[in-house]
């Protein structure tokens, strides 16, 4: 049988496997966290314009997706929760996905120049840059600090959610940059806890791997002992309401409680506290953001006004 | 083999689909954006 006759016997990739190069799950937590920097920014701005500008920040956080699906496709060959994507699986060549991956970065960057303005162009540039280059290509698979550092990338969105409409930036989008900053790390540190047999297969330098699960544990309450006070600044900086107030004060009470069962795990193969913490760390980013678009779409008064 | 064939054909004809469907929404929205940019 010759290689031309083979190919045609290969499963061919379909619609839906190049969705899911662009990482659809990622992608809608990157669109909401965008869309709450667009609503929270003051100004006006053409409704066209702020969905172009949407349309962009999702594309651009596809492409980051797919090149990372691309040039991660050896290490997510080894790895139980990754080896069914379209590059491991072999329905969708390397090469195909980062040219996929590079031409909806392109076109998502040059579109928000175009149509937009040059910061939000600029900042996605940035977001795009940074996930591929400094997070898949330089850190992940050198050190366990990767995805702090890394999460710089996926924290961006609301500030350019923020440019869209100011085209400038300030303290405000930079304080819910930080937020998500702070979350990303607990969040994948509780997912590298009950995967970290998978991480060790495939040879990343993850926390539980490097350091050790009771080292892991702890830099997890570190940072969500961090994060649950920064997460109510907004309110007490004069930024949103008593129903953002409310939220980040519930979920993050919710936050900390779900993570003092997994300083003291005993089921070390299962990780089911890891687990639940790992679910609750989405509902509190989910609860934040919601909050904070709930008040500017109701037109609540952000708390200093009721005081 | 056959069945093998006819759905590749079949992944083939959808990935054109969805090209087209998204050239053809850029297209739009590329027109709908210069009207909104250039109008004073």
């Amino acid at each position: 049988m010759s290689l031309v006759s083979l190919e045609l016997y290969r499963p061919a990739a379909t619609v839906g496997d190049f969705f899911a190069l662009l990482k659809p799950r990622v992608m809608s937590l990157v669109l909401f966290t965008a869309l709450a920097g667009l609503i929270a920014a003051p100004g006006h701005v053409h409704i066209l314009a702020a969905f172009c500008g949407l349309l962009c920040i999702a594309v651009g956080a596809g492409a980051s997706g797919a090149l990372n699906m691309g040039y991660e496709a050896d290490i997510d060959r080894l790895m139980t929760r990754t080896a069914a994507r379209p590059v491991p699986a072999g329905r969708i060549a390397r090469e195909d996905a980062l040219a996929f991956g590079w031409t909806l970065a392109v076109a998502s960057v040059s579109m928000m120049a175009l149509f937009v303005n040059h910061l939000a162009a600029a900042l996605l540039a940035f977001a795009i840059f940074f996930y591929v280059a400094v997070y898949t290509l330089l850190l992940k698979r050198r050190t366990p600090q990767n995805i702090v550092i890394g999460g710089l990338s996926g924290a961006l969105p609301p500030a350019i959610g923020w440019a869209v409409v100011t085209g400038s930036l300030s303290w405000q989008p930079l304080l819910l940059v930080a937020i998500i900053f702070l979350w990303t790390p607990p969040h994948f540190w509780a997912l590298s806890l009950f995967r970290a047999q998978d991480y060790a297969r495939a040879g990343l330098p993850m926390l539980p791997v490097v350091a050790g699960k009771r080292s892991t544990r702890l830099h997890i309450l570190a940072y969500v002992l961090v994060l649950v006070p920064l997460g109510l600044a907004p309110s007490a900086f004069g930024m949103a309401g008593p129903l953002y107030l409310t939220a980040a004060a519930g979920m993050g009470a919710l936050l900390l409680w779900k993570t003092e069962p997994v300083m003291h795990e005993h089921d070390e193969a299962r990780e089911p506290a890891a687990r639940r913490l790992f679910t609750i760390t989405i509902f509190y980013l989910f609860s934040l953001f919601a909050a904070l678009i709930a008040e500017r779409l109701g037109g609540i008064a952000p708390l200093h006004a009721w005081i | 083999m056959l069945q093998q064939v006819e759905r590749n054909a079949r992944a083939r004809r959808m990935r054109n689909y969805a090209i087209a469907a998204v050239l053809g929404g850029l297209v739009v929205l590329f027109y709908v954006m210069t009207i909104v940019q250039v109008r004073p």
